[in-house]
């Protein structure tokens, strides 16, 4: 932020502006008196004097091939009439890291020819939902798969006083877990998770299959695949994951994976689905990682988390959040399935990979179900993937530390207020899927 | 550095004969009788810091995102007031609105596009609303006209071809496809310029005649101008067409819109006041006719 | 004389039963005093007033509840010394021992020793095999699985994620965070089977714990307050990576009189020469959660390490013998202010003193080192007035740092130590 040495040097020797010292001279020579030709000191602070000039542009320097200019650079010492010379620019014969600059983007060592479009977990894409299902080659259904509810709703797979202590978890995320009056945004959405995550886990006695789980944050996942004439890779941390030894088991049968071949996917003309990913030139192909390198013991990714309030720079919409959970459930799946079928894209996987994930903001949960079935996605027609989509379900409507009171009238108790039990069924049925 | 700038500018206040630059000297030797008096200025005791007075507007890559503005007053680069009147008000963000509508993306040149409009918003820094339109892979602000709502399309067009297209609202066409008695704004004088007239809120021009690849335009003033038939403007009026019948209301909201007061002092007004009436000023021509007379 | 005779045969009959009004008179009047008892003012300027004021603020603070109590011992803002639980200081467990009246303990209590005679008094269901599970319930398959659990989660974050290299100096926070955080999760859950207690506990993640109390006076040096009398306050603000709370006390580890002939090292010297300095802001005294939260008490707490104590940091600096003082100020200040905060959420404070031990475990580490620190609060009477004649102390048991595995070498984990899983096994597995 400091300006650099030379510039400091210039403003602070005094440049008289052409067109201020005639002035001051007229000023000068018009009051005449003798009194006035004694010199002055200017004191004042709020107008400068020398204000610096605004930059003039430098002459262009015409290159005429050919023509070699005669410069002073064999006489040592400037000579009028001789042009300046130009020197080849000096390069360090040893590397050292303090005075390292990148060469120019064509000569990177990466640089390709055809740019890939990278999807990251800042990236807010304009169509959202829709343009994430382009994308990935998805059907999309909105709602909750009822298999799962029905999961739920056996007593054996309920927690003892579940609606009494997912209301604590709440209600510690959201008023107890702070010194101050009320924790921040960041902090119980994280808490919230967190707790009901604690509670879903409390089952393990009951259902061993749960010990084979294991909870992964900051993970980096890699996934690459080609969709019509360009190529799209998927990077980043993405949230926190729930994985498993076991595969999740799929939730659409073969009948209705087969219909999706009919399927005609929505585009929107004239947005391109390529709007809003980033364009890079400089890229390593074949990317794909699963964010796990070895014989990782806990391969099948189960759960994804997302949070809204993960990233503080960036603030997603609802729209937006949902089709970032799509795109990371799907870079996942496809992570797996390269992984385990090779690179080559594939009509039908043999089993179908599914992962599941949920997204919230502290109140409101998404909750997804994807099932890829297929990673020929070059083409827009043949088997697509389908996915669950359960959007903007409420888990309580107001946590309030004070009553909200209009008109003398308490609209909103102070508390938790509206709590639904319905969500914590549909998260714990997600949790269990596959552990039953 | 701070040591060696206060250095320097104490170095001007030495009372013997101070080193003076070459233009002060010249100048000294044109007034031979203050030649005695050296240009005696102050100090600041502050280094000129970079100011962001002009390096908000230096960026080269186009971007949807507000830019933050720094307020300049009505003063120049000296520090005086050049233009009275303009101080304070509400902050604004600039929004970086694209003026030159025929603009293609870098690998699709010459073929006519469609763009949706994604929002349509105020905007602190015009009278007229603007519009985030989204086409491709880019997305650009553009002045919004009167009926564009989101999810509309809207089409830019370059070519002219031989009937003049049924032209929508919003959308864009050579001056030589649209229809002679159109309304539109956003007009560009020189082809590919980029608009600078026809800008503000509610107003539009006419397209009055056509006359071989050229194209007379009545402008909002009356006053008509002839440019290229190949300039591009937009069909329709530009938005938020009630802003001339907003009342202020009082003297706070000039001054949240950044005008200040003019000066109480009464001046003798010359003849440059009153109403004149004037005929028209000839059309103004833009366009390098060929010159018919060769000697 | 006469007089006397005729006026006393002019007096009425009845006179024996006035007179034995008159005594029934004089006994109500002594029974109900005319006038309040004489106590000094409230408002005067005068020493008895102060006194009496101070009573009945103590009496205020007696009669309140709980949350009404707590406020009003910690609304007014002084200054206090600000104990910090990682410090650089040297020979830091020294002065907190004095400054909470804590004596050490090397070793753990002998609830941890177990040998094969306490298994049997268990719930160990299988047979006891005779050398093999040193933890009480879990016999040897269940504790395979477990090993390998750990095994898992080491390798999980050391080996298996790929994830970006830590910066500078924070290879803790990036790296040791998250394995210590999935470690207690997985082993919490996997050994709620075996203690119920786990599965109505509730964990929380970089938690807060706060603790304010008074000990000890001084002479005001200086100031308009010049040679008057002030109590030392001091106020603990620690956050441990991760804390188990319950929703049952945990048994005490040995009774109460046990402390009366512990040894508490006593420092001559100020507080503030440790050094450790003073500042005003709120008093907060806080467990993890608010008091309305049902799991009010502590079970365990685990502590990180963070890179600028790190062991290998200290030998750098030739700090070494440090190490073991820096990890027993850490384990005594954080149980100490939870066990303090949790004692204080049941009504107890300086002058009503806990009538029944408050404990906690803590495990500090630093990823390869974990050492294991048990606390028992006795007695929460610190302050001048209150700690005459009080003989109980607070006890810390605690051990050396102990290393769980050497290193992660090709995928595999080389040299993981059995004793120090068991130990931290014993140490969830604590239930009453």
């Amino acid at each position: 932020m400091f300006p650099s040495p030379a510039q400091c040097l210039k403003t602070a020797a005094p440049l008289l502006p052409q067109i201020g010292f005639p002035k001051d001279l007229r000023r000068l020579s018009a009051h005449g008196g003798a009194s006035r030709l004694q010199a002055r000191r200017h004191f004042g602070v709020s107008s400068c004097l020398t204000a610096k000039a605004p930059p003039r542009k430098p002459r262009d320097k015409v290159e005429i091939p050919g023509l070699e200019m005669v410069t002073y650079a064999e006489r040592m010492h400037y000579i009028p009439g001789l042009a300046k010379p130009t020197f080849p620019r000096w390069e360090r014969d040893y590397k050292d890291p303090r005075f390292y600059t990148s060469p120019p983007r064509p000569q990177m060592a990466l640089h390709k020819e055809k740019p890939c479009y990278v999807y990251h977990q800042r990236t807010s894409p304009l169509e959202g939902v829709r343009q994430a299902a382009w994308l990935t080659k998805t059907k999309l259904i909105t709602g909750f798969p009822s298999q799962l509810l029905s999961l739920v709703e056996k007593p054996e797979n309920q927690i003892p006083d579940q609606d009494e202590r997912v209301q604590n978890a709440i209600k510690h995320a959201r008023f107890w877990d702070t010194t101050e009056l009320r924790p921040n945004k960041e902090k119980y959405c994280n808490t919230l998770l967190l707790n009901l995550l604690h509670l879903c886990a409390t089952l393990q006695p009951t259902h061993p299959a749960l010990g084979r789980r294991m909870l992964a944050e900051n993970y980096i996942l890699g996934a690459t695949w080609k969709r019509g004439e360009d190529l799209f890779q998927i990077r980043g941390p993405n949230g926190l994951l729930h994985s498993s030894m076991d595969p999740v088991p799929e939730v659409f049968g073969e009948k209705e994976v087969s219909e999706t071949a009919d399927n005609v996917l929505e585009t929107f003309h004239p947005v391109s689905p390529t709007i809003d990913l980033q364009k890079v030139d400089v890229y390593k192909e074949n990317v794909n990682c699963t964010g796990f390198k070895g014989s990782y013991p806990y391969p099948h990714a189960h759960t994804l988390y997302f949070l809204e309030s993960a990233d503080p720079r960036c603030n997603l919409r609802p729209e937006q959040f949902r089709a970032k959970m799509i795109m990371f459930t799907f870079g996942n799946a496809l992570a797996r399935a390269h992984k385990l079928y090779g690179t080559q894209p594939r009509q039908v996987l043999d089993r179908p990979i599914t992962v599941q994930a949920v997204g919230t903001n502290g109140r409101i949960f998404q909750f997804l179900v994807f099932q890829l079935n297929t990673t020929d996605l070059s083409g827009d027609d043949g088997i697509k993937n389908l996915m669950w989509l359960d959007e903007d379900v409420e888990m309580y409507d107001f946590a309030k530390v004070r009553p909200y009171i209009k008109k003398k009238q308490v609209k909103v108790p102070a508390g938790l207020a509206g709590y639904k039990p319905e969500t914590f069924k549909k998260f714990l049925a997600l949790y269990l899927h596959g552990a039953v | 550095m701070a040591v060696a700038c206060l250095t320097r500018a104490l170095r001007s206040l030495t009372v013997s004969q101070p080193a003076l630059l070459s233009c002060q000297a010249v100048a000294q030797t044109k007034l031979g009788t203050l030649s005695v008096v050296g240009q005696c200025r102050g100090f600041l005791t502050t280094a000129c810091l970079e100011q962001n007075r002009s390096n908000w507007k230096q960026r080269e890559k186009y971007t949807i995102r507000p830019i933050g503005m720094k307020k300049t007053g009505g003063r120049d680069h000296t520090g005086k007031i050049s233009v009275h009147g303009i101080g304070g008000g509400h902050k604004q963000r600039y929004r970086w609105i694209d003026f030159q509508r025929l603009r293609y993306e870098p690998d699709q040149e010459n073929h006519p596009f469609e763009e949706k409009v994604v929002e349509v918003r105020y905007d602190p820094c015009r009278t007229a609303d603007i519009a985030l339109v989204a086409g491709g892979n880019r997305k650009r602000w553009i002045i919004a006209t009167e009926n564009m709502q989101a999810g509309d399309i809207i089409k830019t067009s370059g070519v002219i071809g031989r009937m003049a297209v049924a032209a929508n609202e919003g959308d864009a066409y050579p001056l030589g496809a649209l229809p002679v008695g159109t309304l539109v704004n956003n007009l560009e004088i020189l082809p590919g310029k980029g608009s600078e007239y026809i800008r503000a809120a509610g107003t539009s021009g006419i397209l009055l005649r056509k006359v071989n690849g050229t194209a007379i335009v009545q402008l909002p003033s009356k006053q008509q101008v002839q440019v290229l038939e190949t300039c591009v403007v937009t069909v329709g009026r530009v938005s938020n067409i009630d802003h001339n019948k907003q009342i202020i209301g009082k003297a706070g909201r000039n001054r949240w819109l950044g005008i200040r007061p003019s000066s109480g002092l009464w001046q003798r007004k010359g003849g440059w006041a009153g109403r004149k009436i004037k005929p028209l000023p000839p059309m103004k021509s833009y366009v390098n006719l060929p010159s018919i007379s060769t000697k | 004389m006469a007089a006397r005779t005729r006026l006393s045969l002019l007096l009425p009959k009845n006179l024996s039963s006035i007179r034995n009004q008159r005594f029934i008179q004089t006994e109500e009047a002594v029974k109900e005093p005319a006038y309040p008892p004489i106590v000094p003012s409230l408002t005067a300027k005068s020493k008895s007033s102060l006194l009496r004021r101070n009573e009945e603020q103590l009496k205020r603070i007696i009669a309140s509840p709980i949350p009404e109590k707590i406020h009003l011992l910690t609304r007014i803002q002084r200054m206090k010394f600000v104990v910090y639980p990682q410090t650089f200081a040297r020979n830091a467990d020294r002065w907190y021992q004095h400054f909470t009246k804590t004596a050490y303990i090397p070793g753990l209590p002998e609830k941890f020793n177990v040998g094969p005679e306490k298994q049997a008094g268990e719930e160990g269901t299988s047979p006891p095999a005779a050398a093999q599970p040193a933890v009480p319930g879990i016999e040897g398959d269940a504790f395979a699985d477990i090993r390998s659990l750990v095994t898992r989660v080491i390798l999980q974050e050391h080996w298996h994620m790929k994830k970006r290299k830590p910066f500078l100096y924070r290879n803790q926070e990036l790296v040791v965070g998250p394995f210590l955080r999935t470690l207690v999760a997985e082993l919490t859950y996997s050994l709620s089977k075996y203690n119920p207690l786990l599965r109505l506990s509730s964990l929380d993640i970089d938690p807060q714990v706060n603790f304010y109390w008074r000990r000890g006076q001084r002479v005001i040096p200086k100031g308009h307050r010049k040679g008057n009398l002030e109590p030392t306050r001091f106020q603990i603000d620690d956050k441990p990576r991760c804390q188990i709370r319950i929703t049952e006390q945990l048994p005490q580890f040995v009774p109460m009189e046990a402390s009366y002939e512990a040894d508490v090292p006593e420092i001559k010297l100020a507080p503030n020469l440790m050094p450790m300095f003073r500042r005003q802001y709120d008093n907060n005294v806080f467990t993890g959660a608010k008091l309305p939260d049902p799991a009010c008490y502590g079970h365990t707490q685990f502590h990180l390490v963070p890179d600028r104590f790190h062991r290998d940091r200290m030998a750098r600096r030739q700090q070494s013998d440090q190490v073991e003082v820096f990890l027993r100020a850490n384990g005594l200040t954080s149980l100490f202010a939870w066990t303090g905060a949790q004692a204080m959420y049941q009504g107890f404070w300086a002058q009503e003193d806990v009538t029944r031990p408050f404990v906690s475990q803590a495990v500090v580490t630093d990823g390869h080192f974990f050492s294991f620190f048990c606390y028992q609060l006795n007695t929460l009477a610190l302050s001048v007035d209150t700690d005459v004649n009080n003989p109980r102390k607070n006890l810390l048991w605690g051990t050396e740092s102990l290393r769980l595995y050497d290193r992660v070498q090709d995928g595999e984990v080389v040299g993981l130590n059995d004793g120090v899983l068991k130990l931290l096994l014993q140490f969830l597995m604590n239930q009453p």
